[in-house]
């Protein structure tokens, strides 16, 4: 049960964080588009700075859950070395326990920011893009991260009971 | 409690977070939540919180980092790194520790167009340490070598590193590059310089190669224009006012995307690789960023950093003496903690501080990045020893941490040199940019 939630877990964040790096590829091909268009006609694309900040808000965002399921996320590992197994697991389910915590209370509270930005109608600045498009993957990507957090720690709690390393989050 | 303390207190609780392996990111941010909500309650927290994490990425500025990620992923793969290898190495290779002199200029190259550290030594990993084992180098020098190569890939524009410096510190970004640029190949010239002398004193650790003649030389000095267009065209681009920083990182990527299209190296699978990889380090990057936002709220609401401006200021001690005993604090902290890390975590501090005493926030950025860069090859938590080590069989991190002492004292000589002498790193950009 847990290893088939794992593994979909795991191709959900591959795939979000391949939507991500396409925003980040569109925000690339836009930027370079408008600097042709600007030295040939003198004119760029309407709008750059408000799409390109919508793409890399993207990609920014669903490219986090990636980062917590490939534990790509910088942790000091000093005294990693000298910890058993278990203690290694307990601190690694605090970890996840606050990454949930932390991830959970960016998507709530985002929510409510955002509910009330769509409500007082608030648009981006040029192309009049209307602010809850640039929520959506922000209140995603943070819940994805949660429910990352989530798995990682009951890999945790697997450890901590059994003695045995946790299911791979990784790929088979 | 005076909130000082609280902040104090905040510290040493962010610390001892970190020293049990919680992500520093998630560390920063539930301190700075936690923090918050203790001085100023949980309704202002909540606000924090709904709307810190959006707005401390949506700023435009900050579109640099992910494409200037992107442009180093595709370079990495373009096998960019084995030309300016061998360009390199057919001039100096035949020198006594030539091979390892080589890898040093091509890690310097390859960091004109790649603004990463651990990518610059992760890719030359695999170009230089089997060559340099194959010719009989010892272990330690050659992957001391590669590691303290790497750490050119943070020092020479295009860096990422000076890019989140100089957004934070709302600094220019074409002036942080153009001050990086002298310090980046005086930290060239000195790991070789360290290598001769090693290898003077001991003929052993790396035997000359065979001559190349000039034909050769030529020969591979023809594989590497696509490394100086598109460093030419990158950097170029930002000084002669073609584009911004974000725009040349867009041409940048786009042209790394082509040359490793057009060299054949790219097929589907090694693409969505390139994604993945970005992805991993755009998604660790942001998050620091946002967990160090939040943190900042929190310690701002404090007062510490003004009160530690106060106190240092009341001391009445000469900014030198206050500038060598941040650099000794951070080449301390640089032994446990990363580079980004480390700049975040103590930015808010540290930067008043340093305007308050009247130091040029450009070249204080070259001096901060370039001891933070330190850290990268200190032991225990170097992160380049760790790449090396993960890309070569067999190697102890007692030996490469052996390795690394000849070049750790090059880069305390570079940082006494950039400090002794502000115009290596503030003299190209009076002269490119006012």
């Amino acid at each position: 049960m847990f290893n088939f939630f794992n593994s979909k877990l795991f191709y959900i964040t591959k795939y979000v964080a391949w939507l991500g790096m396409l925003f980040l590829l569109a925000a690339m091909v836009i930027t370079t588009t408008d600097i042709i268009l600007r030295k040939i006609n003198g004119e760029g694309i309407y709008g750059t700075i408000d799409l390109v900040q919508l793409m890399i808000l993207s990609a920014a965002y669903l490219s986090i859950p990636h980062a917590f399921i490939c534990r790509s996320h910088v942790a000091v590992s000093v005294f990693a070395d000298m910890l058993s197994i278990r203690i290694l697991a307990i601190c690694n389910l605090l970890a996840a326990i606050l990454g949930c915590v932390f991830m959970a209370a960016i998507a709530w509270h985002g929510f409510e920011q955002a509910s009330m930005q769509h409500r007082y109608g608030d648009i981006s600045i040029t192309l009049g893009i209307p602010l809850i498009l640039y929520w959506i993957p922000l209140l995603f990507g943070a819940a994805i991260s949660a429910l990352v957090t989530i798995n990682i720690a009951i890999g945790n709690i697997y450890t901590i009971i059994t003695g045995k390393g946790a299911l791979s989050l990784e790929e088979e | 409690m005076a909130s000082e303390w609280i902040g104090i207190i905040a510290f040493i609780c962010l610390f001892g977070l970190i020293a049990i392996r919680i992500p520093i990111a998630i560390a920063m941010g539930m301190v700075g939540m936690i923090g918050g909500i203790i001085i100023n309650g949980y309704s202002s927290v909540a606000f924090i919180m709904g709307s810190v994490p959006f707005e401390s990425i949506f700023p435009y500025s900050l579109s640099v980092i992910p494409l200037f990620i992107l442009m180093g992923v595709f370079s990495a793969r373009a096998g960019l790194s084995r030309a300016l290898y061998d360009a390199v190495h057919a001039f100096i290779g035949h020198y006594k520790g030539g091979l390892a002199m080589a890898t040093i200029g091509a890690c310097a190259a390859f960091g004109a167009i790649c603004g990463s550290s651990l990518a610059t030594a992760a890719t030359m990993c695999r170009v230089a340490m089997p060559e340099m084992r194959r010719r009989g180098y010892d272990d330690g020098l050659a992957s001391a070598t590669v590691a303290a190569g790497g750490t050119l890939g943070v020092l020479i524009p295009p860096s990422i590193i000076m890019v989140i410096y100089a957004i934070l510190t709302e600094q220019s970004i074409g002036r942080m590059f153009a001050a990086s640029l002298i310090p980046g190949l005086l930290a060239t010239v000195l790991y070789m310089l360290a290598i001769k002398i090693r290898t003077t004193r001991n003929p052993e650790l790396g035997p000359a190669d065979k001559r190349v003649n000039w034909h050769g030389r030529l020969v591979t000095m023809l594989n590497v224009w696509p490394v100086i267009l598109l460093f030419g065209v990158v950097i170029g681009g930002i000084y002669a006012g073609w584009f911004s920083p974000t725009e040349a990182a867009s041409i940048g990527a786009i042209g790394a995307f082509s040359l490793a299209l057009l060299k054949g190296k790219l097929n589907y699978k090694l693409f969505l690789g390139c994604l993945s990889e970005t992805a991993n380090t755009t998604g660790m990057i942001f998050l620091i960023l946002i967990g160090t936002s939040i943190f900042n709220y929190f310690i701002e609401t404090t007062g510490l950093p003004q009160t530690i401006v106060n106190y240092v200021g009341g001391l009445g001690w000469n900014s030198y003496l206050i500038l060598v005993l941040l650099v000794v604090f951070y080449i301390i902290l640089g032994c446990f903690m990363d580079a980004l890390s480390m700049i975040l975590l103590t930015l808010p501090f540290v930067f008043p501080l340093i305007m308050s005493l009247g130091i040029d926030p450009i070249w204080f950025g070259v001096i901060m990045v370039s001891v933070v860069e330190v850290g990268l090859i200190t032991p225990p938590v170097g992160m380049n020893l760790f790449v090396i080590m993960a890309c070569t069989p067999g190697l102890r991190l007692q030996t490469i941490s052996r390795g690394v002492i000849s070049f750790l004292l090059a880069d305390i000589t570079r940082l006494a040199l950039l400090i002794l002498f502000p115009a290596l790193s503030l003299w190209l950009p009076a002269i490119l940019m006012d």
